[in-house]
């Protein structure tokens, strides 16, 4: 199973450009490559069923191999001022989190497989060693005799002079807490030998294996550098103890600087600044955390934009990947006649007896002009992103608690479980068990499969299933396209329809969306917990993007003290309700539980017959809406989304049905339970439901949003002939019809 | 904390007799517990064909240690794999054998 992996250079696409696809193979000699419509990709009994139709044949291929390197590390190109002919000393900071994970790299220039170069390094038995080799057999190597510790700040110096044999470690707390060991100094007198270094590249947080082929790179640490720098000479002892207690390369010791990067500099890239003289700039590469607090961070601030200097530092893992940087198998050009949609790449196994198969799925937008639907799908191409390469189940432990059941895990879990090479997702943490920030696609991400989990992009099939089903013409938009085009690819629309999570909106997303409502767009919101992270995309790469967990919601780890501004914006993080704007203002409802065990069903409320929603009711009898679904057993479910006026929610909106009936594996989000209480759940909470909300918006727009996850996977039950499918299908054909709402007068304002 | 008293052994027969939608809270508290576990050595349900047959295994020590098959053991039924990984889980957390008389036990 996933003999066949793959990924794409870009998601959003529109007729006459071009789509990458790279795939990897793992005892796949040829495969058949087709472009296919994606309509459902729920397999799952009880739901719509698996739904594709072939577009184009791509052709044959034969499968190979493509591999990747992960983990985080800084490369500066070898350059002679570098070279250590005479005597030479590094000075870091660093604030290392998994000492005595097997030996890691501070900053080498060096290949360990030839002895070859000098590294300092913290070894397997946590303590400082610096490597001197001359690649020719002589080698020599000291260790301090201070512990590293885990979590702490330390000022580092080491140094050797090839003339003399003499070296050094020395290693200092920044911040003395009572029990950390004091400043301690190794020296010793080893053989004199000169590093081989000439040729090699100098790094931080990993070493050259010395070999082009994977894994190029070994020996990752885990923690934070800080003010990395390389000077040339011996250092006195009063040199050593002025970088022990201030790190910074200042009086006499700037005559023999070489470089010192300042990591505080250019923080939304990857560019590493050298301040010294040769400007020796290096790369960041595979997105180690910038934006991270500094050795000189005191708490004063929370935004790294106004000190950039107490943020000095970049948070290196032995788990970051950014780009399997995989060659390019195949391309598809969208014909002019495409119609807008879900599209894949389909790479199917040729004469195997359990044929392996993949989907690398794609999104054609519209043209940018030209004729348009009235509807457009908004596919969350950044909620996708997020959830990624997803580990919670196989790597949190309190899963089975929140899910109110056992583990059963599936296939994909259980391979990318193993396969960690494949990159984490921001809801997971790093090795060192820290949060990941950045996301990136160039990799195969199965949250992107079909036959999957029903959640997230799979998930969201579950409203372009029904859109087929019931005949209605779409487009495609997406978050990509939003965030690039703002309202301009919103605005050639009547109705925006979400999927089931519309999560993560970015500043200008949310921007757009305020903008397409004040223009007289309408809104359908057919999910939970949407409009709630914010996020930032990468200024240049918009395969990248970057979350912070920041104060409050629900999520699977916390951001750390003062790390709470993106990297790549400057902007706050977190909750859009924690930056003042609640999803409530704009969707009238707001994210107030979430629970995976069953869903409910929804009760008709007495504003269902105000003349102003009646229609959306027509066609439905009785009480009671969405006592059913694929998903839990009821449309509201999952993650849930309520109207709460002190939110947002405006005054006019009609809340037309209310879910009831939760489970008390249901629990009030955090950031509606200030001091926790045994009565937040399902069962006991007299917050605990969703509601169906209806408004009318200025210029003729509106807004329906039915907070819950779960109500697309009742769509397609019994035949889509039911009352979810009802009327989801009214408020869709009014809000597609040119007639404009009116904003209501007298006391329905 | 909660800890499994002799009485709790009698929620055993009400986890095989009640859906799950009904469970009392006394069940419920018992099974909380029972999932109450760390990842390392944990012996969870894994799918061998989605929807159709599932298996017991054994969590690795550590990330990324294979998930091993516990037995030869294959459930065609999703709670036939949950009932034996709840009693699996009762011996070890309440120290106590499973009553008999359980509705389909063994």
């Amino acid at each position: 199973m996933y003999g066949i992996l793959g990924y794409s250079d870009r998601w959003t696409v529109r007729p006459g450009e071009t789509v990458r696809f790279m795939a990897s193979c793992t005892g796949v000699r040829r495969y058949r490559a087709d472009i296919v419509r994606l309509v459902c990709g729920d397999d799952s009994p009880g739901g719509p069923g698996f739904k594709e139709r072939p577009v184009a044949t791509l052709g044959e291929l034969d499968g190979r191999h493509q591999p990747i390197e992960i983990g985080s590390y800084a490369r500066v190109p070898a350059h002679p001022a570098m070279d250590a002919g005479g005597a030479f000393a590094v000075s870091l900071t660093i604030f290392p989190t998994t000492p005595g994970a097997g030996e890691q790299c501070l900053m080498a220039r060096a290949r360990p497989d030839r002895r070859a170069g000098w590294g300092l390094f913290i070894d397997d038995n946590t303590r400082l060693r610096l490597r001197i080799g001359d690649g020719k057999g002589a080698f020599a190597t000291l260790a301090g005799d201070a512990v590293v510790p885990a979590r702490r700040w330390l000022r580092i110096v080491a140094g050797y002079d090839p003339g003399t044999g003499e070296a050094f470690i020395a290693q200092r707390p920044v911040h003395l807490f009572p029990l950390d060991a004091p400043a301690d100094v190794k020296r010793a007198r080893l053989e004199m030998l000169r590093p081989a270094d000439g040729d090699l590249d100098l790094t931080l947080a990993a070493v050259w294996s010395g070999s082009d082929a994977t894994p190029r790179m070994t020996r990752f640490y885990n923690g934070k550098i800080e003010a990395p720098a390389l000077l040339r000479g011996p250092l006195a002892a009063s040199d050593i103890d002025a970088l022990l207690a201030g790190g910074r390369i200042e009086g006499g010791l700037v005559r023999g600087l070489v470089a010192q990067w300042d990591l505080a500099q250019g923080m939304s890239g990857e560019r590493m600044v050298d301040t010294g003289p040769h400007g020796l700039d290096g790369m960041l590469v595979n997105l180690p955390t910038r934006a991270v607090t500094g050795a000189r961070w005191d708490g004063s601030i929370h935004d790294w934009t106004r000190d950039p200097g107490q943020y000095a530092a970049v948070h290196f893992h032995d788990d970051d990947l950014e780009d399997c940087g995989w060659e390019s198998d195949l391309s598809f050009t969208v014909p002019a006649d495409l119609r807008s949609g879900i599209y894949a790449a389909r790479l199917v196994e040729i004469d195997g007896t359990e044929p392996e198969e993949a989907r690398i799925p794609f999104f054609v937008a519209a043209p940018k002009r030209g004729k348009r639907a009235k509807i457009a799908f908004l596919a969350s191409t950044h909620t996708f992103m997020a959830y990624s390469n997803s580990h919670y189940r196989t790597d949190d432990p309190d899963m089975e608690m929140k899910s109110g059941n056992f583990l059963a895990l599936n296939p994909w879990e259980l391979y990318l479980n193993e396969h960690r090479e494949l990159g984490l997702s921001p809801y997971d943490t790093h090795s060192d068990g820290s949060g990941v920030c950045y996301s990136s696609r160039l990799r195969p991400l199965f949250s992107m499969h079909v036959k999957n989990r029903v959640w997230a992009f799979n998930g969201d099939t579950h409203v372009t299933d029904w859109l087929e089903a019931r005949g209605f013409d779409y487009d495609i938009v997406t978050d990509d396209t939003i965030h690039e085009d703002g309202l301009a690819s919103l605005a050639p629309y009547n109705v925006i329809v979400t999927g089931a999570h519309p999560e993560y909106w970015s500043t200008r997303m949310w921007d757009a969306a305020v903008a397409y409502q004040l223009q007289g767009g309408r809104l359908m919101y057919l999910g939970g917990n949407g409009f709630y992270w914010r996020h930032a995309v990468h200024p240049e790469k918009p395969h990248v993007i970057e979350i912070r967990r920041a104060e409050s919601g629900a999520r699977y780890w916390g951001t750390e003290p003062g790390e709470a501004y993106h990297s790549f914006t400057g902007e706050y993080g977190g909750l859009w309700r924690r930056i003042g704007r609640p999803p409530q203002g704009l969707v009238g409802v707001g994210t107030i539980a979430t629970g995976f065990d069953f869903g409910s069903y929804y009760r008709r409320m007495p504003d269902a017959a105000n003349p102003r929603a009646a229609w959306i009711f027509d066609g439905i009898e009785g009480e009671i809406v969405g006592d059913f679904g694929s998903k839990g057993g009821g449309a509201a479910g999952d993650e849930i989304d309520r109207a709460d006026a002190a939110l947002g929610t405006p005054a006019h909106a009609l809340v037309v049905a209310r879910s009831e009936g939760h489970s008390r594996y249901y629990n009030i989000v955090p950031e509606e339970t200030l001091f926790h209480h045994p009565t937040i759940n399902g069962e006991e909470s007299a917050d605990c439901y969703a509601d169906i909300v209806f408004y009318e918006c200025p210029n003729g727009g509106a807004v329906f949003s039915v907070g819950s996850i779960a109500w697309p996977a009742a769509l397609a039950h019994n035949g889509y002939d039911n009352n979810v499918s009802r009327m989801t299908g009214n408020v869709l054909k009014r809000f597609a019809d040119d007639v404009p709402f009116a904003m209501p007068a007298g006391r329905d304002r | 904390m909660y800890r499994i008293a002799d009485d709790d052994a009698a929620l055993l027969a009400e986890y095989r007799r009640v859906p799950k939608k009904r469970h009392s809270l006394e069940l419920r508290r018992l099974l909380n517990r029972l999932r109450m576990e760390p990842m390392a050595g944990k012996i969870v349900i894994c799918v061998r064909e989605p929807y159709k047959s599932w298996y017991l295994a054994r969590m690795g020590e550590k990330r990324g240690d294979p998930v091993r098959p516990l037995d030869n053991r294959l459930f065609g039924k999703l709670a036939d794999a949950e009932w034996a990984l709840l009693k699996l889980r009762w011996e070890k957390h309440s120290g106590r054998s499973l009553p008999a008389g359980l509705e389909g036990d063994g």
